[in-house]
């Protein structure tokens, strides 16, 4: 019991730790995205109807070097600043699936096949889902084109904090008007937004997602891993994909191991279908986004990223299988190692530290407003003024 | 946890000497595979290679393989300190950084030799992968010091006992 409750422990510290930083950089980006987004050209862009928008989400995506985790609060501000919901998802799924760091290292330790199918089904996939998401996901925000800044929202106070001074609320079509007011001062509403607003609601859902991964880590034994993606079946491959949806898993740190098993025998198939899920899902980021983009979507977005790369694993596997062995140039091998580490920026102790404690007061600043949220809606509820959201 | 703090006490001179110590002991180890080299360029072993020859390539090769023992006894090193969860993130770095170097620089110097007294493939190639977990395991700290999560670990310790064994199959191949 002492070692899953330690395992636990470290779980949550890990995930905590290792994410914190990108996760408040990418509240204060967050913030900047949803007080400018609105009134700039970017938004029409973004909103366009047809494949360019979707396209811009995933090669901007693409490029970040940010985990699942991280990429939360970004792809929220987006949703919230009134960007469709189909490149939002993309976007979403793009950022943790594939970034440059990423493919460089896949290139040196699994070779040059299973990086062309990581890197077509990283580009692919997410297009798929930011698609099916737009069609069958959740209707809350929906902005049609040619309507350049204007946002229709049907709903509100889906998330903990309060959307009463959101100009995204009251199911109206809002024209953003004409910011009168100084570049500075819109820049500390859009940081105060991102941290005192977004932050304490996506850091609660996270502290939630997080705990829920630690109790299956602590449960879940390591070797698993090694037992479950050695085969090469279709249980293989789902057993795969569901340990890699249930485990929090970072690309760039588990591109090695993956490596390893591949190595020892292990279905391509297999490696792509552990990195996809592994990556693009996560509890802490599901519950976040379960919580503010919407039920529908996001059951819908993890069901098709499993089914997806499900199917991406078997055309891997019938592809290279049999007979395929990953055969490399040591001294490249190692020389793109070193490239890949060079494009994976890290974050020093001090800094990681001081992150994951503004992320911890944020979570618990989460707890406190969902706290006195539930009273004060009870209290309503029992005074039986049954008044609705936003009548302040 | 308070192991820890103490190592992260130290004077902050005692520590840059450290790694300058590490540093130098890289830059020492590393001349030797970089002279191998030299030496394998300017003497082109002649096609009809005398006796002496073949045992010189064997002394090569013996030395190769004996500077990869060292390298493995560092990785097992770096493995033991990965599960302590008391290792200093900044020292692991260093070392996984120079167990990098170490290797890249012999793959370097085996590469100037015949492709028949070169090292196995397969040695070298498990040693990158070992390189690249030890590389992921130094990405896992917490704060100060590394933490490794338990996947991870056990994929680092099925991975040093491949790279000891394959070692062993080497030398036996060289006897």
């Amino acid at each position: 019991m002492a070692a899953a409750w330690q395992q636990f422990a470290a779980t949550v510290w890990q995930i905590a730790s290792e994410s914190a930083f990108w996760v408040i950089i990418s509240l204060m980006v967050g913030g900047l995205v949803h007080e400018f987004l609105p009134s700039s050209r970017f938004s029409g862009l973004l909103n366009r109807r047809g494949q360019g928008a979707m396209a811009g989400a995933i090669a901007f995506g693409a490029c970040l070097p940010i985990c699942s985790c991280g990429v939360i609060p970004l792809a929220i501000s987006l949703y919230k600043s009134g960007i469709r919901l189909g490149p939002v998802m993309a976007f979403a799924a793009a950022t943790p699936i594939i970034n440059p760091a990423a493919v460089i290292l896949s290139l040196a330790l699994l070779g040059p096949q299973i990086t062309i199918a990581y890197v077509v089904l990283g580009l692919v996939l997410p297009y798929l889902l930011g698609l099916v998401t737009e069609r069958w996901g959740d209707r809350k925000s929906a902005v049609s084109a040619g309507e350049g800044s204007s946002i229709t929202v049907t709903g509100c106070c889906s998330t903990a904090t309060s959307c009463c001074d959101s100009d995204t609320a009251h199911g109206v079509v809002i024209v953003a008007p004409v910011d009168l007011r100084s570049v500075g001062t819109r820049i500390a509403a859009g940081l105060r937004w991102g941290l005192s607003d977004l932050g304490p609601s996506i850091a609660f859902y996270m502290l939630i997602g997080m705990l829920i991964a630690g109790v299956i880590a602590a449960f879940l034994p390591p070797s698993w891993v090694n037992t479950y993606l050695r085969e090469s079946s279709g249980m293989a491959l789902m057993a795969a994909a569901l340990l890699g949806a249930s485990i929090y898993v970072c690309a760039v740190a588990h591109i090695p191991l993956v490596a390893t098993l591949v190595a020892a025998g292990a279905a391509p198939g297999i490696a792509i279908v552990f990195l996809v899920t592994g990556t693009a899902t996560n509890l802490p980021e599901l519950i976040a986004l379960y919580n503010t983009i919407g039920k529908r979507t996001v059951i819908l977005y993890a069901m098709s990223l499993i089914i997806g790369a499900i199917i991406a694993g078997v055309l891997v596997n019938l592809w290279l299988l049999p007979g395929f062995s990953p055969v490399f140039d040591p001294v490249r091998s190692l020389d793109l190692l070193e490239t890949g580490e060079r494009l994976q920026p890290t974050v020093g102790g001090t800094l990681s530290l001081l992150a994951t404690v503004v992320l911890a007061g944020l979570a618990l600043l989460g707890v406190w407003r969902w706290v006195g949220d539930r009273i004060a809606r009870r209290r309503g509820a029992s005074s039986g003024t049954g008044d609705g959201c936003c009548s302040g | 946890m308070h192991g820890q703090t103490a190592t992260l006490t130290l004077p902050g001179n005692l520590r840059w000497v450290e790694i300058l110590k590490r540093w130098i002991f890289v830059i020492f180890l590393g001349a030797a595979p970089v002279m191998a080299v030299d030496a394998g360029t300017d003497v082109e072993p002649a096609p009809e290679a005398s006796h002496a020859d073949t045992a010189w390539a064997d002394t090569e090769q013996h030395s190769a393989l004996s500077r990869l023992g060292d390298l493995d006894l560092l990785s097992q090193g770096l493995v033991e300190k990965a599960g302590s969860g008391a290792t200093p993130a900044h020292n692991f770095r260093v070392e996984t950084r120079m167990y990098r170097e170490l290797l890249r620089q012999i793959m370097l110097a085996d590469r100037q030799r015949p492709t028949a007294e070169q090292l196995s493939q397969d040695l070298l190639l498990e040693m990158v992968r070992m390189s690249a977990l030890l590389h992921a395991a130094a990405d896992c700290k917490t704060g100060y010091v590394i933490v490794c999560p338990a996947d991870l670990m056990l994929q680092l310790k099925t991975q040093q006992s491949k790279v000891s064994r394959a070692l062993l199959t080497a030398r036996g191949k060289g006897e």
